[in-house]
């Protein structure tokens, strides 16, 4: 028995020309007003489609593919300078961090080899360095920031000569 | 690869015409082009394109079609994505205009050589309304309905095409048929 579903889902295949309908199904459709109201509105559909505009195929191929064209390049030419920016934003980001380490200041090198020097030393040795780092300074509170004005150039070497040992 | 005769140049289906093109192949696209574009000429105008937008709207589905060609999945029919692109296209179109339309009225007016002017008058008139209500159906119902009615796919590639399943497909398609039927009668 042939249902009305059925009948429905093969209706696109045969309206469109790809199938046609066997003898039980001609039956139905014969008998049943709803799949006749049905395929009868698919061909009414496929004639308002025949009422289309033509298009002339090659004049659009003729149209079309040069603008796809065009459209590709001008996505290479975008994607190469968007390239190239991350490229330059790369080089000033290492130039940032390399130049500062090439400038860095001698007193840091010196600073390593002093601390290095103090590693070496032993509890009277260190005891001796921060007994002359004291000796050094004007015997003022740490927090006078008064206590080194008063200190002439001679004076203010001799407190820097005690603090590097 | 379907063979037509023994004698004749084997027909390349769509997959293999769009794995040509993209390769650089441009006789493909243009064999593309001529095996589709009525089809989508056809889908816009019995979704209400007016005649004079109706040659913009096919080669700007093309052209959108063949920029992003290699997203097309090879499973999805080729005409149901054509069709899925000329509806947005469509869309945007009519949101544009906001839905302003203007209506030719030389057809009427003309003589006609076969059958009454009354006849041909009635003809046009139905088929003018049909259009109209393909029209008004909702989006989704109006695509699935012509890409059956007019494409003749089936329901696994209307849903593919789509973006749906095939049962919502059905459904979408039974819901216009019911409608057309209201508005004609």
């Amino acid at each position: 028995m042939i249902h009305d579903a059925h009948l429905s889902d093969r209706m696109a295949a045969v309206v469109n020309g790809r199938s046609s309908w066997t003898p039980a199904e001609a039956m139905h459709l014969a008998e049943c007003p709803q799949c006749d109201t049905e395929l009868t509105l698919l061909h009414e559909v496929r004639s308002v489609g025949d009422s289309a505009p033509m298009v002339d195929a090659a004049r659009l191929s003729a149209l079309v593919l040069p603008r796809v064209r065009a459209a590709r390049r001008a996505d290479q030419r975008t994607r190469f300078g968007a390239w190239g920016a991350v490229v330059l934003a790369a080089a000033a980001s290492v130039m940032l961090v390399v130049l500062p380490a090439v400038r860095r200041p001698a007193t840091e090198t010196m600073a390593v080899v002093a601390l290095a020097e103090l590693d070496g030393l032993d509890p009277e040795g260190l005891r001796g360095v921060l007994e002359s780092i004291d000796a050094g300074l004007p015997a003022t509170e740490p927090t006078d920031e008064g206590a080194l004005t008063g200190l002439d150039a001679t004076d203010l070497d001799a407190v820097f000569d005690g603090l590097e040992g | 690869m379907p063979v037509t005769s023994a004698a004749a140049e084997p027909v390349i289906d769509d997959a293999g015409l769009v794995a040509a093109y993209l390769t650089g192949d441009e006789r493909a696209a243009a064999e593309l082009v001529a095996r589709h574009a009525q089809a989508v000429s056809r889908f816009l105008w019995s979704s209400g394109a007016g005649q004079s937008d109706i040659d913009d709207l096919v080669q700007e589905t093309f052209f959108r079609a063949f920029r992003k060609l290699d997203s097309w999945r090879g499973e999805a029919s080729l005409r149901g994505w054509l069709y899925t692109i000329a509806g947005n296209l469509h869309r945007d179109a009519f949101r544009r205009s906001k839905g302003r339309q203007m209506l030719s009225i030389e057809d009427h007016d003309a003589a006609s050589e076969t059958g009454t002017p009354e006849h041909e008058f009635a003809a046009t008139d139905a088929a003018e309304r049909l259009r109209d209500g393909l029209g008004r159906l909702p989006r989704l119902q109006r695509e699935v309905f012509l890409a059956r009615a007019e494409g003749g796919l089936e329901y696994d590639a209307i849903a593919r095409a789509l973006g749906t399943t095939p049962g919502a497909a059905r459904v979408h398609y039974h819901h216009a048929v019911k409608r057309l039927k209201e508005w004609l009668s």
